[in-house]
């Protein structure tokens, strides 16, 4: 496709090719291809327009700047009448690794280290009514919807046979602590149905311990136990102004990075000892 | 009124974080120890990665223990020569530690082990510290001065580079210092932790140092190592985080200033009765840990193990 669409090779740069060579004749075939796939093109834009235009997201991009305190976004769109709506938003699936606590006699001690992956860093769920009375266990299991989904999809290493049940729920557990997860049913409110559809809309507070990162926000439409249409559009949390220097300063220039750091502190240190200093004066020396 | 933490990536409290340094500061200030073991567990606690809370600990203790030993240096509570030799043999004693961990860990039982040596070393510091202070404050003003010559003392006065440290008016051979704060920083290195609270009992009791003296020449070293520890986490793993570490430091530099002050008020027993009541409360702290069920299987990695990985000094 990209070959078709190169100037160079459908002859329309000019009346001279590269290296003086004549101009190339245009086959009827390559105008035809290239006819379809323009078409084609324009067509997924059109679409994915049209599939944009249905669902609004404010902000856009949360900004976070060094006051940044959490962000509250608002999921607003329309969906066909007589459906249901499912909306998550979703990190990347990463690998945490823990210390894990066996028992040994009397004593709970960590009995060396697990990595756990295949699950996302952040995952929130909101739907219009409890997930299960929307979709079959299937589906949910599929997509990844649920508690028992993530559960089922997570791996653990090096495996740990009967006691890895409870190393999952130890996991989501820890998640679900930490804000990182989050399961809300009746949390989407849907208005009552228009000519043009059904509108909804949904308002969440993305979690302070969220880092930067792009996540996935989804929105499905269910009836009868099917979804009938789903969206995927990306949310992107960036960081702004000083704390996007200093993140860029720590990883690409550690060295100054490191010297500003230790500086910095002794600079602190001895500075708010002066200050001390000079309000409430030298005291005498201590005699030993 | 939140602030941004860049490279923890996360929204915090801004005065939950000055607060939490201030009071980590003053025991610092007051008891001459880093304080590492409180903070990082407290920063966890409110939600900071556990790889983000150590290193960035690391750069407030710079900082607490530059403003400490400002104020100790002032007080005439710092011995630079004893210092120095104290953190050549702390550093030592680190790199040799991480080696016997490494070994442990090959060896499969690493984890009993540090968990064994944290509870019995610090029982044993902490409990011997409590008992010896209590006994000292019973008898009067200047009893922690009066030392009995032992069979002990009299091999040691023998041993070869003989040196007088003026300011703290004691004399020892330089081997002596060495190698206790080397066997230090292998404890603290198999320990994951700082050697603060094991290091001033032992300048008090087998350095004749007194109690004042012992905490400002402490806090001394520990700069120096914190600031090696600081840049190797900042260039290495990259997760130091300069904002938290600021936030912390304008809460522990006051609390350390206020520490520090606050020792005029104390006497050296009374200090020794501090500290070891706070590493009792530590080691009890742990015995519970290990005998009641916890509540989760997973356990973040801390300090301890980042360090090993990093293949970094641990002790501070």
């Amino acid at each position: 496709m990209r070959k078709a669409l190169s100037m160079g090779d459908t002859g329309l740069a000019g009346e001279t090719g590269r290296g003086g060579h004549p101009p190339t004749a245009v086959s009827p075939a390559r105008i035809g291809l290239l006819f379809f796939a323009c078409t084609g093109l324009l067509f997924a834009a059109s679409e994915a327009q049209r599939q944009c235009d249905r669902v609004t997201i404010t902000p856009d991009v949360i900004q976070m700047g060094a006051f940044y305190r959490g962000a509250s976004v608002k999921v607003e769109g329309w969906a066909a009448n007589g459906t249901r709506v499912i909306i998550t938003l979703s990190g990347a699936d990463t690998a945490e690794r823990f210390n894990q606590k066996a028992r040994y006699g009397f004593f709970w001690m960590n009995a060396g280290k697990v990595r756990v992956s295949g699950a996302p860093a952040l995952f929130l769920e909101f739907s219009s009514a409890p997930l299960r009375t929307l979709l079959p266990a299937h589906v949910i299991a599929q997509d990844r919807l649920d508690r028992s989904a993530i559960l089922q999809q997570m791996r653990i290493e090096p495996q740990t046979g009967d006691g890895e049940g409870r190393l999952r729920n130890s996991f989501l557990a820890f998640k679900e602590a930490q804000g990182s997860y989050q399961f809300v049913d009746a949390g989407v409110a849907m208005a009552a149905p228009g000519d043009s559809g059904t509108p909804f809309s949904l308002t969440f507070s993305l979690p302070k311990t969220a880092p930067p990162a792009t996540y996935e926000l989804r929105v499905y439409e269910v009836k009868e136990g099917v979804v009938t249409h789903q969206l995927a559009v990306p949310l992107r949390a960036v960081r702004i102004g000083l704390p996007a220097w200093l993140a860029l300063l720590n990883t690409d220039q550690p060295v100054y990075y490191g010297i500003a750091a230790v500086l910095t502190a002794v600079l602190a240190g001895f500075g708010v000892d002066r200050l001390v200093t000079t309000i409430f004066g030298k005291k005498p020396r201590i005699a030993h | 009124m939140w602030i941004f933490l860049p490279v923890a990536g996360i929204s915090i409290n801004l005065l939950l974080l000055v607060g939490v340094g201030a009071i980590v500061g003053f025991l610092s200030g007051l008891l001459g120890v880093s304080g590492g073991f409180l903070m990082t567990p407290i920063l966890m606690f409110i939600g900071i990665p556990p790889t983000i809370a150590a290193a960035s600990d690391s750069c407030q203790i710079v900082a607490a223990s530059s403003s400490g030993v400002a104020a100790h240096f002032r007080l005439g509570n710092v011995d630079f020569k004893m210092g120095f030799t104290l953190l050549l043999g702390g550093l030592a004693g680190a790199r040799i530690g991480v080696q016997v961990i490494k070994v442990l860990r090959v060896m499969g039982n690493a984890d009993f082990l540090i968990t064994a040596v944290y509870i019995v070393v610090l029982g044993v510091v902490g409990g011997s510290m409590f008992v010896a202070s209590v006994k000292n404050l019973r008898r009067g003003p200047m009893s922690v001065q009066a030392h009995r010559e032992t069979a002990t003392w009299s091999i040691l006065e023998k041993l070869p580079f003989q040196v007088t440290f003026e300011r703290s008016n004691v004399r020892h051979s330089v081997l002596v210092p060495f190698v206790l704060c080397m066997i230090v920083g292998i404890l603290a290195a198999i320990m994951g932790v700082g050697g603060g609270f094991m290091m001033v009992p032992l300048m008090v009791y087998l350095l004749r140092m007194p109690a004042h003296l012992a905490v400002g020449t402490d806090l001394f070293q520990i700069l120096f190592t914190c600031a090696g520890v600081t840049y190797m986490q900042a260039t290495t793993n990259h997760t130091v985080d300069l904002v938290l570490a600021l936030l912390l430091v304008a809460g522990s530099t006051i609390g350390a200033q206020i520490g520090a002050r606050t020792t005029r008020f104390l006497r050296g027993d009374q200090l020794l009765i501090i500290l070891a009541s706070l590493v009792l409360v530590v080691v009890i702290k742990m015995v519970i840990g290990l005998l009641l069920t916890p509540s989760s299987l997973l356990d973040p990695i801390t300090k301890a193990a980042l360090w090993m990985g990093a293949g970094n000094l641990p002790y501070a």
